[in-house]
């Protein structure tokens, strides 16, 4: 039967990292003011609750992007949903982890489109599915398709 | 691009798709005859793919049929690479500030 394998895959877009650090150092500069004005860019704003409102330059695209939190695990799991702020339709769901190893702390973030996806297609394509996905494409169907390896996570460092 | 992914969020369509793309052009008959729809659906997902530039038609003879035209597919791999390479910028800025505090 067509289609039931990729039934609980999406597509993520995902990037992992080590920080010789421990989980609390880097979520005091994942969340403080200080810190998303570092790496989000100058100007920031984090209402660091869920619900919290985003709003922020984000230098590394240099296209200001809102949002709102989703998910606050102190140490542990930042979540938020946001968009740019001149497409408000272009959303997608962020999710931050901090794990702790020997070496350090391995910051991992997946980045989901939620894009254009009304809420049924999502419970229709999650069906039988553990995977509470509201939008995705297979990435890994679509190699298979074209007939290339994909790459997923990018190792970092 | 975003049509792609909403497009592609329907398992019919995948399963069309997949259908078209491994065992070639087919007609819409045929392809609810293999997947055990009605013609009429899958002449609705053939469309919805078409939009989106994923499926593609053809007149043969009285016959029109459809095949996969993955091309639309780079959009979506161009996003994966664009949203991760964000990623990796925004998490060394992330790392220099702990790193050098």
């Amino acid at each position: 039967m067509y289609g039931e394998a990729m039934a609980d895959v999406q597509t993520d877009a995902e990037h992992e990292v080590l920080i010789e650090a421990t989980p609390e150092e880097i979520w005091e500069a994942l969340t403080s003011d200080d810190g998303l004005d570092d790496w989000l860019g100058e100007g920031t704003e984090v209402d660091p609750v869920p619900g919290g409102e985003i709003a922020t330059p984000d230098v590394v695209t240099d296209r200001p992007r809102r949002g709102h939190v989703d998910e606050v695990d102190p140490a542990r799991r930042f979540a938020f949903t946001w968009w740019p702020e001149d497409d408000h339709q272009d959303r997608s769901q962020v999710t931050i982890t901090l794990v702790p190893t020997r070496a350090g702390t391995l910051v991992r973030v997946v980045e989901r489109s939620i894009v254009g996806v009304p809420a049924a297609i999502g419970r229709m394509a999650t069906a039988g599915s553990t995977t509470p996905a509201p939008a995705f494409v297979d990435w890994a169907w679509r190699a298979s398709l074209v007939g290339v390896r994909a790459s997923g996570s990018v190792a970092a460092r | 691009m975003n049509d792609v992914f909403a497009v592609l969020g329907d398992p019919t369509r995948r399963s069309i798709l997949e259908r078209l793309s491994g065992d070639g052009p087919a007609t819409a008959t045929l392809l609810a005859d293999e997947i055990g729809i009605s013609r009429q659906a899958v002449a609705k997902h053939l469309n919805l793919l078409a939009d989106v530039g994923l499926a593609v038609s053809e007149r043969r003879g009285r016959e029109t049929v459809f095949r996969a035209e993955l091309g639309a597919l780079d959009a979506v791999g161009s996003w994966l690479d664009r949203v991760q390479g964000e990623w990796k910028l925004r998490l060394d800025r992330l790392a220099r500030r702990v790193e050098s505090g």
